[in-house]
């Protein structure tokens, strides 16, 4: 994982456009709802925040993409009081649509709460943003480039900050 | 209302209804109706809890 700041500066430099979301829902007694992200075409996202909770704790939650499971199964969706966060899926660039599957497999109804915040890019620009997050985050593999780019993030930042 | 049916705000709804569609240009959400939960996933999901 690397720096929040830097994310947004790199976002900054690849023209992303930061698109938050939050939905709330109820689910009845063993019932199942989707909620789906799908890039315009020409696009693709990069998820960089997840959160939720939910009422019941019969809720669970499984992630996939082109029809393949990103995480393992959540049986357990935080109740109320909790929040949580997926690190495993903030690597991957999603040029179509990913699915939430939400289950209840409760005898009761419940209300689940769920937010994040997505980057998107037109897909040329998303594959350089990609390998600057790497770069920035493999930084014993090559100190050099590292250096490079961190330079180039304080040069954007500096720009940033002159125009405030 | 049929076992597999949902109503919502007074409206009835079946799987794969689209509930809520939000559309901001570069992306587009949909919260879709699933229906009851499968069998198997619903003995997977307690079997997974243990």
């Amino acid at each position: 994982m690397i720096e929040d700041l830097a994310l947004h500066v790199l976002a900054y430099k690849w023209d992303g456009i930061f698109e938050p979301f939050s939905h709330i829902f109820e689910i009845g007694a063993e019932r199942y709802f989707s909620l789906t992200l799908t890039p315009v075409e020409g696009y693709a996202l990069f998820i960089i925040r997840l959160g939720g909770y939910s009422k019941e704790t019969t809720t669970a939650l499984d992630i996939f993409y082109k029809d393949r499971k990103l995480i393992d199964t959540i049986t357990q969706f935080p109740d109320v009081n909790t929040y949580f966060h997926l690190p495993n899926i903030f690597s991957n660039l999603f040029n179509a649509t990913v699915t939430f599957k939400f289950y209840n497999y409760g005898s009761t109804s419940t209300t689940v709460c769920f937010h994040g915040v997505v980057l998107l890019f037109e897909e040329a620009k998303a594959k350089g943003f990609l390998e600057d997050v790497k770069a920035l985050a493999e930084i014993p593999k090559d100190i050099k480039e590292t250096n490079r780019l961190l330079e180039e993030l304080n040069d954007i930042l500096k720009g940033i900050i002159g125009r405030m | 209302m049929a076992e597999e049916t949902v109503e919502i705000n007074g409206r009835v709804y079946k799987p794969g209804d689209v509930i809520r569609e939000v559309d901001r240009g570069s992306i587009k959400y949909r919260l879709i109706y699933g229906g009851r939960i499968k069998e198997e996933d619903r003995k997977r999901l307690l079997g997974e809890r243990l």
